[in-house]
């Protein structure tokens, strides 16, 4: 079994959550799980790399999630 | 829009000009380049009489829809030997706009050391002495001229750095409640103003008409519908609005991209101390003047801007953005906002662009001036900037001069400027910006933190600079906030609407993005002239071969690459 370290940065709040996956699972499959439809809304990175909605999870990978901001 | 004023200091003579034929859809940056173009040697002295200021309001300029009435303020810049456009919020763009003015050009130079100020009104231009504003500070001048020309005015005004002509030297424009912290930061334009002996623009709109609206039904159903859009984003209300810019530190900070150290490296030790949670919390809990949300101008609905509120709940600066939590914060090794917000106000005061001073005071650090994180140390660096001491000037230079001067070999720097917060290792398509772009090391000509490419590859680079180059002139030649973009999900149609509403003339994407490559062409051009050539598209070397060890990655798009940024040409 796979398990992954999610964090959400909404707002104020940062959710933070270990999950487990049972099989293989796209970082699209994840977002949706936890509530966030509007993935091109958000940047995720995953061990420090930006990461598209295909990729296939792999243990131990820490997902951050961010709403897609653009500098000031 | 229909009125070009022009300023000459030589004898100073006061015109009004229709704007030409065929020029409705150009404003903003689109029109400095056209100017810049047709009335100026690339060749010139940025601080001769040779040289203009241009002051212009974007197409869509004093309506009320959202996060239309950006400024911009152009001419040939004195630190990027480029030409420049600078852009900022506040209100001056919309009060230009209701009473009419495409563009102020301010040219010539006076024969003496006067100081001027221009005063705009719906019945009069008037050139006024204010020679008691000398070497006075950007917030007490915004007070002594509101003395003078009542309350409601909008101003554009210039610090001690300005007249001084420091090559750092910005513009303050005034924001919804008078402060003048909005900032043409960029390229030194406030030491060209400097070098015209103008103080400052007072806007005087009291009486004014009011823009023409050709087709005002279209505009209003463009308007709500844009409103719609972004009051029901969720991302924007807890991105922007509740945390400002500065929610891209963990953002940055996680993609190892947040210029730490003299961009050393790209992630900090005392990230989550200057972070937009952080910055939320502390304006929440300290309560008095503080606001986590603010609007920098008349009918912005994203109200991304904050006044920052010390212990006793007294306004240290507003608003403190995440570029300068960058260069100010991280990249001096700084972690902590009131530290951050004093020198920020500082900065603001003296007239100087945080960006530029944030890079010239990493440079000092690593000079061993003062060591990284010393907050006390930064700040008495701008008190010697303030009292104008050999160092003070320096500093002000901005962080090329500062670093060939000091003896330090990593100067972030491209075309002279200082880079903005993103390190070009860790997202490479803002390294392509930084080194190609007509305006230097610039995050706002060409933002590719959204673009779906793996930001640490070589690959696709390029197509997402160029892709962003275009979009980002397209924003600064109509005068909308780039943020509008992604708060109406991309649905740039709306803003062509708005477009077809003030001229009459229907405006595609692709009409707007023409206006777009059509600038950014004519801005190479004069690039050209200027002596620039193809070998001054690069970054610094370090960043070639100093790896960031957040990242892991050096800068590897291939200069072949690089030359196919502008393939539109
Ligand atoms: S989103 Fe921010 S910068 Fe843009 S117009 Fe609104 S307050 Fe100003």
């Amino acid at each position: 079994m796979k398990s992954v370290k999610l964090e959400i940065f909404a707002g104020s709040e940062s959710i933070v959550k270990e999950i487990n996956l049972d099989d293989d699972k796209t970082v699209r499959d994840l977002l949706t799980e936890n509530g966030i439809d509007e993935i091109n809304e958000y940047i995720v990175i995953i061990n420090g790399v930006n990461t598209f909605d295909s990729y296939i999870l792999q243990h131990g990978d820490r997902v951050k999630v961010f709403p897609a901001m653009s500098g000031g | 829009m229909s009125k070009i004023i022009r300023i000459n200091l030589a004898n100073n003579e006061i015109r009004e000009e229709a704007s030409p034929k065929g020029w409705e859809m150009i404003g903003g940056r689109a029109l400095i380049s056209k100017v810049m173009e047709e009335e100026v040697d690339p060749t010139c002295d940025p601080l001769g009489p040779k040289n203009k200021l241009i002051i212009a309001p974007g197409v869509l300029a004093g309506t009320t829809a959202s996060c239309v009435n950006r400024i911009s303020i152009g001419g040939k810049s004195p630190l990027t030997g480029t030409i420049k456009e600078s852009n900022a919020g506040g209100t001056t763009a919309y009060k230009l706009g209701r009473l009419g003015i495409k563009a102020l050009i301010i040219e010539g130079q006076p024969a003496d050391n006067g100081l001027f100020t221009i005063y705009v009104s719906e019945d009069k231009v008037e050139l006024v002495k204010t020679e008691e504003l000398k070497e006075v500070g950007v917030y007490s001048a915004a007070d002594k001229l509101r003395e003078r020309f009542g309350g409601k005015v909008g101003m554009i005004i210039i610090g001690p750095a300005g007249e001084r002509l420091y090559r750092a030297a910005g513009i303050a424009n005034t924001d919804n409640e008078g402060v003048p912290s909005r900032y043409s930061a960029r390229g030194g334009l406030g030491a060209v103003m400097g070098s015209k002996r103008i103080k400052a623009v007072v806007i005087d709109d009291s009486v004014a008409k009011g823009p023409e609206i050709a087709n005002e039904e279209l505009f209003k159903k463009t308007r709500s519908a844009m409103a719609e859009l972004i009051v029901n984003n969720e991302q924007v209300a807890n991105s922007y609005t509740k945390l400002g810019t500065a929610g891209l530190v963990n953002l940055t900070n996680s993609l190892g991209a947040l210029p730490t150290r003299n961009f050393s490296t790209g992630s900090f030790e005392g990230a989550e101390e200057i972070n937009g949670q952080k910055l939320y919390e502390l304006i929440t809990s300290r309560k008095g003047e503080g606001r986590p949300s603010h609007a920098c101008m008349p009918g912005c609905l994203i109200r991304c801007s904050n006044v920052f509120p010390d212990e006793n709940g007294k306004t240290i600066v507003s608003p403190i953005e995440y570029e300068t939590i960058g260069l100010l914060g991280s990249n001096c090794g700084i972690s902590s906002l009131d530290t951050i917000g004093k020198l920020n106000y500082l900065c603001n005061d003296i007239g100087l662009d945080t960006i530029d001073i944030g890079g010239a005071i990493g440079v000092a650090m690593e000079a061993g001036i003062i060591p990284f994180g010393d907050g006390e140390g930064a700040v008495k660096l701008l008190e010697e900037v303030q009292n104008d001491t050999y160092l003070g000037k320096i500093i002000g230079s901005g962080a090329a001069i500062a670093g060939e001067v000091l003896g330090v070999k990593r100067v972030p720097v491209a075309k002279g400027q200082v880079l903005a917060a993103y390190d070009p290792r860790a997202i490479k398509g803002l390294g392509v910006t930084y080194a190609t772009s007509p305006m230097g090391g610039d995050h706002t000509a060409g933002q590719t933190l959204r673009s779906p490419v793996d930001h640490k590859k070589p690959e696709g680079q390029v197509e997402a600079s160029r892709n962003a180059q275009i979009v980002n002139t397209l924003h600064d030649c109509i005068g909308t906030c780039f943020f509008v973009g992604g708060a109406i999900k991309g649905e740039l149609q709306l803003l062509g609407d708005l477009m077809e509403s003030m001229t009459g003339k229907p405006c595609s994407v692709e009409d707007m993005k023409q206006v777009a490559k059509d600038t950014l062409i004519r801005e190479r051009r004069f690039n050209r002239g200027a002596g620039l050539n193809e070998a001054d598209d690069r970054l610094p070397e370090f960043f070639y071969t100093e790896e960031n060890p957040a990242s892991g990655t050096v800068f590897d798009v291939p200069n072949e690459e690089l030359k196919e940024v502008f393939n539109f040409e």
